[in-house]
């Protein structure tokens, strides 16, 4: 499975209020339909709970939240995305909450420009760059800078507690 | 009083009285005449017809009977001739007396006459005697009897013969001075009875002339007004005849307007029929339009239900849709991640998931769709419900409409009538214009005539002058005569109509007063 080739090329991408993000497919696993959601006590605002994903438990995170953004309301169009998250030489699968999961799209590396430093409400490290598709920016997330070790520890620990139980 | 007494009444009024005078002067005369015609009679039954006979019964005393007895004594008559004289003259004297008695006898005749009476009775026995000496034919005795019986026997009755002789005479001079009486007393009253009566008829005829003189004058007043109103009928009856000639044409145009209302009418009956028809279609069509709509509103509701399933439907393909759609990005996602290998899977991938959200956005046009469906059927069944009760309003309406065409067509059916009646009276209207112009012709005619006769008989060119003088306005001529003819009367000379200085031939005829 060459990682790198897929990264160039592919891309979903998802709503989240008005603004279209993409992520590169590499890192997604698969997208799922808002199944019974399970809260966690005592879990930070943007954890929304965990889902049962054939077995094993997925914790689910607020996107919007953690963009800060209002919390999610959840539509037909809601949807979780599993992503694959590697921080340093760790891995983690989570489940992010989306308004709407767009499509799969291929985008040329020279369409991908920088984003700007000033004004964006995002924090730049997030976003690997903006990509113009039908008149439309898309912003290019680095899913792994999305979310810091802090969040991978509440995440473990929601998994590891989940999954004692 | 007598001012309001006709003439022909005074006429006869004056006939009468002088008739009744005259009429009681023949009477007082007759009666007069009469009472003379007794005086007549009396002085000869009872005077003139008693002298005869005192007379005749005299002479019998005297010649048949003294004088006889004389001639016997001188022997100039024999014995037999003087006893016939002698029964002659008695029988001559006997019978005056007799007629004699029977006149009408004066108180005082009648008491000579009792004593004539008594002589007479003497002379009779002495008559006796001298028919004895007779009969014996003795001259002695016959002598003795002449000288010395005779006379004295005879002379008494001769004596109160002659006495009532004379009274005869004096009793006629009476009567005679009686009846110079009557006369003078019958002719001084026939005197004053024929003064009085010319005075009487004299003041009377006086009267009733300057009566007649007055009703002349009033006549010629008549004539003029007469003239002057038959001018007017003239003018009238010409105008009339053309205000009728006027009249019978707006009669004709009447009756053809009338003809033309009628035709105009019976264009209307046939419209109100075919409006009468229309309305009873009209009420069927809406009973059946009634009919439909609940049927309609039954479909549309069960159109309702139908695409209320329709939308469930389509959710349910939405929701397959939308799970197809995300099926199609997952494996678009698959196909990526196995990178060139599955490039062949990530167009089907992208093909699916197009065709996914295509009938997404189509299942949710059609949900759409079908939701305002839903909501426009309500709308349509509940309109439709509305309708219902409106229509049946209509239908009634309708009904009452057709009610009310009926009833025009009876009220236009007696229009008709009303119309061919109107039609019929104008027609005899019409008519009777026509014979109106006819009838004030014939009266101009008459009106010329009689103002003709008028002025040919009443000393037309007077009336003329008049009728000159003053044209008399038809429509004002009461007031016009009363005021300007008077006036013109009074104040024109040539007005002035005098019927009494100026006679002609015509005026010969009549008896002037």
């Amino acid at each position: 499975m060459n990682d790198a080739q897929i990264a160039t090329n592919s891309y979903l991408s998802f709503k989240l209020e008005d603004e279209t993000f993409a992520v590169e497919v590499a890192k997604v696993l698969e997208i799922l339909e808002i199944p019974s959601i399970t809260k966690v006590p005592k879990s930070p605002a943007y954890m929304t709970g965990v889902i049962n994903l054939r077995g094993n438990v997925l914790p689910v995170i607020d996107t919007r939240l953690k963009f800060g953004l209002s919390t999610t309301e959840y539509t037909v169009n809601t949807c979780i995305v599993v992503f694959k998250v590697d921080i340093g030489h760790e891995s983690l699968v989570l489940g992010a909450l989306v308004d709407s999961v767009q499509e799969v799209l291929e985008i040329d590396q020279d369409q991908i420009h920088p984003s700007p430093s000033i004004g964006n409400k995002y924090r730049s490290e997030f976003i690997l760059g903006m990509a113009r598709v039908n008149d439309n920016f898309l912003m290019i997330l680095n899913i792994d800078d999305v979310f810091s070790a802090d969040d991978i520890m509440a995440v473990k620990e929601t998994s590891i507690k989940e999954i004692t139980e | 009083m007598l001012d309001k007494i006709k003439a022909s009444t005074k006429l006869f009024l004056l006939v009468f009285v002088m008739s009744a005078v005259i009429v009681g002067i023949g009477v007082y005369g007759i009666n007069n005449l009469k009472a003379m015609n007794m005086i007549t009679k009396t002085m000869y039954e009872d005077r003139v017809l008693p002298m005869v006979q005192l007379t005749g019964v005299r002479g019998a005393y005297t010649l048949e009977i003294m004088a006889t007895a004389n001639k016997l004594q001188a022997h100039q008559l024999n014995y037999q001739q003087v006893k016939r004289i002698i029964k002659k003259g008695s029988e001559k004297a006997s019978k005056n007396w007799a007629d004699y008695m029977a006149t009408y006898l004066t108180p005082e005749e009648d008491q000579l006459v009792k004593q004539a009476i008594a002589y007479m009775d003497v002379a009779e026995e002495s008559m006796d005697n001298l028919r004895l000496i007779i009969d014996k034919q003795d001259s002695v005795a016959l002598k003795k009897f002449v000288n010395e019986e005779m006379y004295p026997s005879f002379d008494p009755v001769i004596a109160k013969l002659n006495d009532l002789i004379q009274l005869q005479v004096r009793v006629a001079n009476e009567v005679y001075i009686n009846s110079n009486e009557v006369y003078s007393s019958t002719s001084i009253n026939s005197y004053i009875l024929i003064v009085f009566s010319l005075a009487f008829g004299i003041t009377l005829s006086f009267y009733i002339v300057k009566n007649i003189n007055d009703m002349i004058k009033r006549l010629q007043d008549l004539i003029l007004y007469v003239t002057n109103a038959s001018d007017n009928i003239a003018s009238a009856s010409q105008e009339m005849s053309a205000s009728s000639q006027l009249m019978s044409e707006g009669a004709s145009e009447q009756a053809s307007s009338a003809e033309q209302v009628a035709a105009s009418m019976e264009e209307m009956t046939a419209n109100i029929l075919q409006n009468t028809e229309n309305a009873q279609q009209t009420e069927r069509l809406t009973v059946k339009v009634v009919g439909d709509l609940l049927e309609g509103s039954k479909a549309v509701n069960e159109t309702v239900i139908s695409m209320k399933d329709i939308a469930n439907k389509i959710t349910i393909i939405g929701e397959i849709a939308r799970q197809t759609n995300l099926l199609a990005l997952n494996a678009a996602v698959e196909a990526a991640r196995a990178g060139e290998n599955g490039k062949g899977f990530a167009v089907v991938a992208a093909e699916v998931r197009k065709l996914a959200e295509r009938s997404q956005v189509a299942a949710a046009e059609i949900n759409d769709l079908s939701r305002n469906g839903v909501t426009i059927s309500e709308r349509s069944g509940k309109l439709l419900e509305m309708l219902v009760p409106d229509i049946q309003k209509t239908s009634k309406l309708v009904q009452e409409i057709s009610a009310s065409s009926v009833e025009q067509n009876s009220g236009v059916e007696q229009i008709n009538s009303a119309l061919q009646q109107l039609s019929n009276v104008i027609q005899q209207n019409a008519a009777t214009a026509e014979e109106l112009a006819s009838s004030s012709e014939v009266l101009s005619s008459q009106a010329d005539q009689l103002r003709e006769t008028v002025n040919k008989n009443s000393g037309g060119q007077d009336v003329g002058t008049v009728q000159k003088a003053t044209p008399v306005k038809t429509n004002k001529y009461k007031k016009a005569f009363s005021s300007t003819s008077r006036n013109a009367l009074a104040s024109k000379n040539g007005v002035d109509l005098n019927m009494g200085n100026g006679m002609d031939a015509k005026d010969s005829d009549y008896e002037r007063f």
